[in-house]
């Protein structure tokens, strides 16, 4: 149950990274759309830079930006591929 | 009035260009007409040798995003063009195609505060935790585009840079642009916000900042300028563009001059020679003469060199009309706002000559031998009276030897 939490713990731990960059925390639902949020590529770098250094893991951001993600979700999904859970 | 002997035009220069907007951010108030009241009652900003933008609330501005993604500067330069534009009655965009609104946005500093932060963190934390944001934070025309992006503005957009001189030389360009017909309407920006640790220390070692922590333009005991911050913007608009839209009008820019001294990195040409040259370029772009002059808005910074050569310059540029002219800093109450100084200077110049006031060298007691014009010590005095419309100058002169000055006019003139 602890790895659940840590999976659960960093999820939660991006939308509050991401919700410091611009959008409102409610907005941050897993199907809201990243244009439509105005969440760009600079913004995944920095989101990616503080996870990998609270987290302890490494995320391979040319991966991040070949996966084309669009959604919220396809955020956390990639997140999570990289150890985070 | 302009329009009837003609002789403020421009000579040469074609259109005629209005000041349909004014913002401002600075540490005596973030509108021209409180700035120009604080100051007429000689309320000086300075604390511990700085003047701070205090009343200045990032958020009330610029959005969280916005915020995240620029330096202290940018978002000084943000906030005066949005109040500029209200100002202007632009309402959701500019009145015109976007293509033909441009702007010129300047700096001196530019973003030193977080070049400095991102080299700490490149050094202790390594490569891979540098800001993806420090690179467009940090790149010099980094205002230039967040204005730009902004207001919607999709004319000719650029940075200018010129230390001190830098705002002047901003609302100088913007000028051009317009009279050129690359545009109908430019906003032109300065902003500094170089209160860093390594400008402030810099500033000192070079001995150019003031020891005693007090900015007195003109009177004997100066020693040094005092490093402010803050932004200003001016919406300039080809004349007939702004009164087709029935705009208010602020005020006319009829005449820009700039030269550079060619002397030395940081001290000013001793006699005044060039900055002269400015001046008499300034009026003469306007068509006007040296009689023309109610009132001198000087660069005045506090140093022992600049206020001494502006002197002579002043005298050299306008005369016996030099004798007569009441001379004054703005720089005595909020320090000197490095690139945003020659924006924040000529609006307030327009302020004043609206008001039909000069404002005073607040501070200014002991006269020096040789340093003998009007400083208008302490109380506001009255305009020089002219033969006709009464003109401003407002002065500008930065390190590197950069001379640049703006002649105005309060009121639409022309019409």
């Amino acid at each position: 149950m602890t790895e659940a939490k840590t999976v659960d713990g960093i999820e939660e731990r991006v939308l509050e990274i991401l919700a410091e960059l611009g959008p409102e925390r409610d907005e941050l639902t897993h199907e809201a759309s990243l244009e439509e949020l105005e969440i760009d590529s600079l913004d995944l770098v920095e989101m990616a830079q503080v996870v990998e250094e609270e987290f302890e893991i490494e995320i391979d951001m040319a991966e991040m930006r070949e996966r084309e993600p669009r959604t919220i979700g396809d955020i956390l999904a990639i997140v999570r591929s990289h150890g985070g859970g | 009035m302009a329009a009837a002997d003609g002789r403020h035009r421009g000579e040469g220069r074609g259109e005629r260009v209005v000041i349909t907007g004014i913002g401002m951010v600075t540490p005596l108030g973030n509108d021209v007409d409180t700035l120009l009241r604080r100051w007429l009652e000689g309320e000086v900003a300075i604390a511990d040798g700085l003047a701070r933008c205090e009343e200045f609330v990032p958020r009330e501005h610029v959005s969280k995003k916005e915020a995240h993604r620029s330096d202290r500067y940018v978002q000084l330069a943000l906030a005066a063009s949005r109040l500029a534009w209200e100002d202007a009655g632009w309402g959701d965009g500019p009145p015109v195609e976007a293509a033909e609104v441009g702007c010129v946005v300047g700096t001196g500093f530019g973003a030193l505060a977080t070049m400095e932060t991102q080299h700490d963190v490149c050094r202790d934390a390594g490569a891979r935790r540098v800001s993806p944001l420090a690179a467009p934070m940090i790149m010099h025309s980094a205002a230039v585009g967040a204005v730009a992006i902004a207001g919607g503005l999709e004319g000719p957009a650029h940075g200018v840079s010129s230390a001190c001189a830098t705002g002047a030389d901003a609302v100088g360009t913007a000028l051009r642009a317009i009279q050129a017909g690359d545009a109908e309407a430019m906003v032109a920006v300065g902003a500094d916000a170089c209160q860093t640790e390594l400008a402030i220390v810099a500033s000192a070692n070079m001995g150019a900042t003031s020891p005693s922590g007090v900015s007195r333009p003109f009177d004997a005991r100066r020693d040094g300028f005092v490093i402010g911050e803050g932004a200003g913007a001016l919406v300039l608009e080809r004349a007939d563009v702004a009164e087709r839209r029935g705009a208010r009008i602020h005020g006319e820019l009829l005449g820009f001059g700039a030269t550079c001294d060619a002397h030395h990195l940081t001290m000013p040409e001793p006699s005044g020679a060039t900055a002269a040259r400015a001046v008499s370029r300034a009026l003469a772009d306007a068509g006007a003469a040296p009689e023309d002059v109610a009132y001198v808005n000087a660069h005045g910074t506090s140093t022992p060199f600049n206020d001494r050569a502006e002197t002579n310059a002043i005298k050299r540029a306008l005369g016996p009309v030099a004798a007569e002219v009441p001379v004054s800093s703005t720089k005595s109450v909020i320090g000197h706002l490095i690139g945003a100084a020659g924006v924040v200077e000529a609006a307030v110049t327009l302020a004043a000559m609206e008001a039909g006031v000069a404002p005073p060298t607040v501070g200014y007691e002991e006269p020096e031998p040789g340093l003998d014009l009007d400083y208008v010590p302490n109380r506001p005095g009255r305009l020089r009276p002219t033969p006709g419309r009464p003109l401003a100058l407002s002065n500008s002169f930065g390190f590197g030897g950069h001379n640049a000055v703006l002649c105005l006019a309060a009121g639409g003139g022309g019409r």
